[in-house]
């Protein structure tokens, strides 16, 4: 098993440098000119030339590359074009609070979701099969900036029941001052015992959490339903039955086991697409993530920002993927790992 | 364990199937019965209907199944629960897919034995070691251990027939519990059967397509035909005078050593596939013998002594003597 990991985390590596070397390419062929990004809007002639070659864009590109690519092993990422920051740096700012929304949607997702296909399953053609088909439909095909805004419609506009956006009050966040532990308010407030936070940012983080949720949720629970349909009609299952196991016991303990395997590559997958995708959410809820950042450093052409993210991602695939095939080797044992 | 006139259909794109139409099939404490007929003759259904395991699309229309003096289809699910594996178990075809790919064997096994002998799982570990070490596997606790893949379709089947003996039940229900195993292997889980046949007090119904194999273990023989009992006896009878022109047939299927390759009778024509129940005899167009009163009048079961039950007219079991080459008109 250990070894298996190494030789995928080295495959990974590949991958990883194989994307940079796409990005770092694709990146420029859109004309821009960052160095007068770097100088302000009032600079000359002879300062946006000098900035151009303090940051090295005066060089043929595949010297850019060797360079970027000599820091990057490094530990350097790079300079901000635009935030004047280490990439690292802005990740580590950005990082957290697309996290905390992506973590939550998924988990609302799946707890949701893999209940329902469950259902859905085991009442194939009922009433609850209907609706939970026309909602995971529902659920992936609305666009997401118009769920968002009808749910900010409902809660906010009518019922004024959660906040339109943001990750905190203003006056609770000058109140109450957290201390920056994992970057997410919620779980900082809850370790640090400040409720008031706790509540608030709990608060601002249904809608875009729900949001969020949406598709990955209506993929989960149709890849459940349809993975659970075909192991229920396996032999092993008509066995359980002859010998008086209980329904329930069936199906969310021998059926639920095997028919897993999509449900998990469909989690970990949407989990690293919606950390790459979140801009249009994190937009509409003035939610500051990486999706913001991400988007920022695109319009502007802040090439080490844009690498940073790629790599950020790229990586995040490859973690996914291999934790996604370990998963699936412990869940069945006819998975080999050698 | 008696069935009275036990009707089954499908529910089908095509209409409505009648799989099985049952008049009458006993089961004495003790014995062995052999179940046989043709591919789609209704041996499974029989003992799933017994089981109520019918897949959705199939509805029971009348009947009745009395086992222990109650009838099993006027039983709720929740009864149904402490009647399944336990006071009836059943082995099924295919021991590669009847096991669970993603637990060991022990983790049912164990699971179910502590259910229902309402004991703990300490305990129960135990028994399914003993029961383990009883169908003769090998280092009973590894098995218990191992994941299915891990076992091959012979030790599989062990596992299976242990699980259906573990809860020391009233009938066991073996649907062809040896087809899928290669030649060899057969014949050991057959020995396996008959050797543990002391330790076993239930009565066993014993599915399969192959004669001899209910010649060796079978202490009575039920021969299905397109959802019913033509005939049933004890081994000796079905084998010496059988009684329905279609155990006849079947008897002389059975190739025999010496025969010369390529005289091995065939019967023409498949089970019919009943979508509109006539009047007469299911087997009327394939039989050798009919007479015109098989075509409108269904023949009722008669007792020949002995318990010997034929559904036939003729009821002597005779065939021309020509048919061995199979019947062409037919
Ligand atoms: N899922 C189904 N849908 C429709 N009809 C079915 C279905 N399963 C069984 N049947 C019908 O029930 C009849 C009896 O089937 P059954 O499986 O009991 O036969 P069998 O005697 O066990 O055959 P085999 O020797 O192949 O196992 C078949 O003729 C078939 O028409
Ligand atoms: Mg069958």
């Amino acid at each position: 098993m250990l070894r298996y990991i190494v030789r995928r985390l080295a495959l990974g590596l590949v991958v990883l440098w194989g994307t940079t070397m796409v990005t770092f390419f694709v990146a420029r062929v859109v004309p821009s000119d960052p160095a007068a990004r770097w100088v302000g809007p009032r600079a000359t002639v002879e300062e946006i030339a000098r900035a151009r070659q303090e940051l090295g864009l005066d060089k043929p590109l595949y010297v850019q590359y060797i360079r970027y690519m000599s820091d990057l092993l490094h530990g350097n990422w790079g300079t901000s074009f635009v935030t004047h920051q280490p990439v690292l740096k802005d990740i580590a700012t950005y990082l957290p609070a697309s996290l905390e929304l992506v973590i939550s949607g998924i988990i609302l997702a799946i707890i949701i979701g893999v209940p329902l296909g469950v259902i859905s399953a085991t009442h194939k053609g009922g009433l609850i099969d209907h609706l939970s088909r026309t909602f995971s439909i529902g659920a992936v095909s609305l666009p997401t900036f118009w769920m968002a805004m009808i749910l900010q419609l409902i809660f906010f506009g009518h019922l004024h029941l959660l906040p339109v956006g943001g990750r905190l009050d203003m006056s609770i966040q000058l109140a109450y001052p957290v201390r920056r532990i994992t970057g997410s308010y919620v779980l900082d407030s809850l370790l640090e015992g400040n409720w008031t936070v706790f509540g608030n940012s709990l608060l601002h983080l249904v809608l875009p959490a729900v949001t969020l949720a949406a598709y990955p949720l209506g993929l989960i629970t149709r890849m459940t339903r349809s993975s659970m349909l075909e192991v229920l009609n396996e032999d092993y299952i008509r066995v359980a039955r002859a010998y008086g196991v209980s329904e329930r016991r069936i199906t969310y303990w021998y059926a639920l086991k095997n028919a897993i395997g999509p449900t998990v590559t469909v989690v970990a997958l949407t989990f690293a697409y919606s950390l790459a995708g979140t801009f249009l959410i994190e937009a509409v809820f003035n939610w500051p993530g990486l999706g913001q950042y991400a988007a920022n450093a695109v319009i502007s052409g802040d090439y080490p920002a844009i690498m940073g993210v790629t790599i950020l991602v790229a990586a995040l695939y490859v973690v996914l993927n291999l934790a996604v095939d370990i998963v699936h080797a412990l869940v069945d044992p006819r998975i080999k790992t050698g | 364990m008696q069935i009275r006139n036990l009707k089954v259909a499908f529910r089908t794109y095509g209409g409505r199937v009648q799989a099985l139409d049952l008049h009458r099939l006993d089961v004495r404490p003790g014995e062995i019965l052999g179940l046989v007929g043709e591919t789609g003759s209704g041996k499974s259904m029989t003992a799933l209907s017994i089981l109520r395991l019918l897949d959705r699309k199939a509805e029971v229309q009348s009947g009745e199944i009395i086992f222990q003096g109650e009838d099993l289809l006027k039983k709720t699910e929740v009864e149904m629960r402490t009647i399944r594996g336990r006071r009836i178990t059943m082995v099924f075809q295919d021991p590669m897919s009847s096991l669970n790919p993603v637990f060991p064997v022990g983790e049912p096994l164990v699971r179910i034995i502590a259910a229902h002998e309402k004991v703990s799982f300490r305990a129960a570990r135990q028994r399914a070691i003993d029961m383990l070490a009883l169908v003769r596997l090998p280092s009973p606790e590894k098995v218990l251990s191992a994941y299915p893949h891990e076992l091959s379709g012979g030790m599989r089947q062990r596992v299976m027939i242990a699980m259906a003996l573990s809860s020391n039940p009233d009938l066991l229900l073996a649907d062809e519990p040896t087809t899928a195993l290669d030649v060899t292997i057969q014949a050991q889980i057959l020995r396996l059967i008959e050797e543990l046949r002391a330790h076993i007090n239930a009565s066993i119904v014993f599915i399969t397509h192959n004669l001899g194999v209910v010649a060796r273990i079978a202490d009575r023989v039920a021969v299905m035909y397109a959802g019913d009992v033509v005939e049933i006896g004890s081994t000796a009878d079905i084998f010496r005078n059988p009684g329905h022109p279609y155990t006849a047939l079947l008897l002389q299927a059975i190739p025999r050593l010496g025969q010369k390759r390529g005289t091995l009778p065939v019967i023409e024509g498949t089970v019919p596939v009943v979508t509109h129940p006539q009047p007469g005899c299911y087997f009327y167009p394939r039989c050798p013998v009919r007479i015109e009163r098989c075509r409108v009048e269904r023949p009722e079961a008669k007792d020949l002594g002995d318990g010997h039950w034929v559904a036939c007219w003729k009821q002597d079991g005779r065939l021309p003597p020509d048919n061995s080459e199979g019947n062409g008109e037919v």
